[in-house]
């Protein structure tokens, strides 16, 4: 069975699935109607970050706004829209202001069933945890990005069907397939892929363990695996988060992380507002040089970050870290300094 | 390999529409809910007006792959914890339970 026909099985059972729930949907007791009905809302963030390296400083900063337009309780349009810049400073000269933007997202979500949610449009492409969850500055431990994360910073333009559904009162399943096609235009660029996400969610454990499949269809042919784990331990104030992606193409690598809240330590409120972060992760550059990405490292690289978050009042959130970059021939430290502000309002 | 990956889709699709029959009848304790869902990845839920919540909520549950009454459990415990004088737009403040 070739892809072609592996995909269209897929895409013949996901309508054989909605054929046999959506009978079931007038049936249900609709619990969703005791609460409030939804009205539209703009929320984002601003931030600033300051990135200094060896002889470079680099300024950025960046704004996304986001709309989402409830319609009745089933359909949902979304939108992020972002728009940024780096100012880099090398050799005692400013280098161009250019101003990057594009959709992130503009998508039609149905909630079909209770286990499944249909979407159209342009969507983060749901492979491993960074990209969907992880993508907002102001939600991250550590500003900057994990290096593998270039791999997969993209959204897809076609449609995803995509839910959750509990197995055990202590075991949920999730799922996320999709299919994108290729579109060129700068604002909403993508390529040719199809691929699906699933994993096992213990939500008594904080533990989640899912594994991602990618066949990107472009010009360049290639496969993409890659797995995470998500762990919030109970007893400690101590959240785990690793990634690991194998490409035929682009190389491999991981990334794993580990944040620590201080509330623990005591009821000021320095101790309440501080999280500390630490992040390992390597990458590993395929046998045959890739051209394809720009941001990923041209040989193999490690890293390691520390980074200190403090939330303030109203949404402000202050970030610092420092990095060791580990390469033949390219050893520097990397410091991020920044602010982030998140807002909502209709 | 494609074999097991036909497998593995078949098995992807065909558990949600058999386990959507005892998904409705299972009850989530709100407090649960919030804890293993949104402390997952936010330190703190702000609280904003029950019509913006109900949007918020939906976007979540999409992103973050809740069943439905994942979602109706965060929205009673986000109302049950919400500021006494919250108005329609903004009422903004940090959740006052703090992650265990």
């Amino acid at each position: 069975m070739n892809l072609r026909q592996t995909i269209t099985m897929a895409l013949g059972l996901a309508l054989v699935t909605l054929a046999a729930i959506v009978p079931t949907l007038h049936a249900q007791q609709s619990i969703e109607a005791q609460s409030e009905s939804p009205i539209p809302v703009i929320a984002g963030y601003f931030s600033f970050q300051s990135t200094f390296r060896s002889g470079t400083q680099t300024l950025s900063p960046e704004f996304d706004p986001t709309l989402l337009v409830p319609i009745g309780r089933k359909l949902l349009i979304e939108s992020e829209f972002d728009m940024s810049s780096d100012l880099t400073h090398s050799n005692g000269q400013w280098g161009s202001a250019v101003v990057d933007h594009g959709v992130e997202y503009l998508q039609l979500n149905y909630i079909a069933h209770p286990n499944l949610t249909l979407t159209f449009g342009r969507f983060l492409t749901p492979f491993g945890i960074y990209r969907e969850r992880l993508h907002p500055l102001w939600i991250r431990n550590l500003a900057g990005e994990p290096i593998i994360f270039a791999i997969n910073d993209n959204s897809s333009n076609g449609a995803m069907a995509r839910g959750t559904a509990r197995l055990t009162s202590g075991m949920n399943i999730t799922y996320a397939t999709y299919f994108s096609a290729s579109t060129k235009n700068n604002q909403l660029s993508a390529d040719r892929r199809a691929g699906t996400r699933a994993s096992l969610f213990f939500p008594n454990k904080g533990l989640e363990v899912g594994v991602s499949f990618s066949r990107v269809l472009s010009d360049s042919r290639y496969n993409m695996l890659g797995a995470d784990l998500t762990w919030n331990l109970r007893k400690l104030p101590l959240d785990f988060r690793a990634e690991v992606i194998q490409t035929t193409l682009l190389g491999r690598g991981y990334w794993a992380e580990a944040a620590y809240r201080l509330d623990k330590l005591g009821r000021n409120r320095f101790f309440r507002s501080s999280q500390l972060a630490l992040r390992s992760e390597q990458y590993r550059v395929p046998k045959i040089n890739q051209t394809l990405i720009d941001e990923l490292p041209d040989r193999n690289t490690s890293r390691a970050t520390l980074g200190w978050t403090y939330s303030l009042y109203n949404g402000v959130r202050f970030n610092t870290s420092y990095g060791r970059n580990f390469a033949r021939g390219d050893n520097h430290n990397i410091w991020t300094v920044g602010l982030t502000y998140r807002f909502a309002a209709f | 390999m494609k074999n097991w990956f036909t497998f593995l889709l078949v098995c992807l699709f065909l558990t949600p529409a058999f386990a959507g029959a005892n998904s409705g009848k299972a009850t989530v304790d709100p407090d649960d809910a919030y804890k293993n869902n949104c402390m997952r990845c936010h330190s703190a839920v702000r609280q904003y007006s029950p019509r913006m919540t109900a949007a918020i909520a939906m976007h979540m549950r999409v992103r973050a792959n809740m069943t439905a009454e994942e979602m109706e459990a965060i929205l009673q415990y986000l109302t049950d914890n919400a500021p006494a004088n919250n108005t329609s737009v903004a009422a903004y403040g940090v959740s006052k339970r703090p992650r265990k």
